[in-house]
């Protein structure tokens, strides 16, 4: 049986995933520098190692639903990696690695939720439910600033 | 780096302000005119808020110009990265590098790109008008 491996995340009551490899790790809740002259969906920047990390707002970004009840200063930071690009995105749970057989991947989308649709490239039901499968890359090569 | 390069330097803890060092290896123009006159210029562009104290560096020897001294050991460049995520920022802000030690930030601008977007005769001639 062919499967696939997702790692997945709650993200304003949403379940997403993405490919583990682009995981570098996560992080306790942080502080965040400002940075001025930046939109909303960029919360500030934290040391990491000899790096500086951009957080990221998703759900903000994505608009979706209930994104301006959460504090994501109370969240655990996952830190994303795609090409060059370090970036942090608070989270509300994560759901780890999962194994998923192939088929169990459809590119049919039901998932809605603000914009998110726009970066979703399938979807399947795996142990925490159904859960979207998200372009990250996508996302930050649009949420650059 | 850029022989006409501006560091800053600002603490973790904006909300207090920022103190800011301007480091340099400037040949011809006049130093202190340009940093007295950058003074208040600076924050506005960058959005960040006052208090700001200018510092310069020429050669080995230290101007202050506030009551604090920093000091950056710029020579260390293997620190000095930008994350292409804050790229097109960057590029507004007119910053080259940023890099962070001791929990402290540290910003690297173009002096070139201030002085061409924030000409001197305009900032010293809106006084004037």
């Amino acid at each position: 049986m062919n499967t696939e491996q997702w790692f997945t995340f709650q993200l304003a009551n949403t379940w997403l995933a993405i490919e583990p490899s682009m995981v570098v790790t996560i992080l306790d809740p942080q502080h965040y520098v400002h940075l001025p002259l930046t939109p909303d969906h960029i919360l500030g920047i934290i040391p990491h190692g000899q790096s500086i990390i951009p957080i990221l707002h998703l759900s903000l970004f994505l608009r979706m639903i209930n994104s301006g009840q959460i504090d994501p200063q109370t969240h655990r930071v996952l830190i994303v990696k795609v090409k060059d690009m370090d970036v942090g995105i608070p989270i509300q749970v994560t759901g780890g690695v999962e194994l998923v057989p192939v088929e169990k991947v459809s590119k049919n989308i039901l998932t809605k939720n603000g914009r998110l649709q726009d970066f979703l490239m399938g979807e399947f039901e795996g142990e925490q439910g159904l859960s979207g499968i998200l372009d990250i890359g996508l996302v930050l090569e649009r949420a650059r600033v | 780096m850029s022989e006409h390069t501006l560091t800053c330097l600002a603490p973790m803890d904006t909300q207090q302000g920022v103190q800011v060092s301007v480091f340099y290896g400037f040949r011809a123009l006049d130093i202190e005119h340009i940093v007295s006159d950058l003074d208040d210029e600076v924050s506005n562009p960058l959005g960040f808020h006052a208090p700001f104290e200018f510092y310069i560096q020429r050669g080995t020897g230290m101007l202050p110009l506030g009551e604090q001294v920093r000091f950056v050991r710029l020579e260390d460049r293997s620190r000095l990265s930008m994350n292409p995520f804050l790229l097109p920022w960057a590029e507004k802000c007119g910053l080259t590098d940023m890099y962070m030690d001791n929990q402290e930030l540290y910003l690297v601008f173009s002096l070139d790109k201030l002085l061409q977007e924030y000409p001197l005769h305009q900032r010293t001639g809106d006084a004037d008008e």
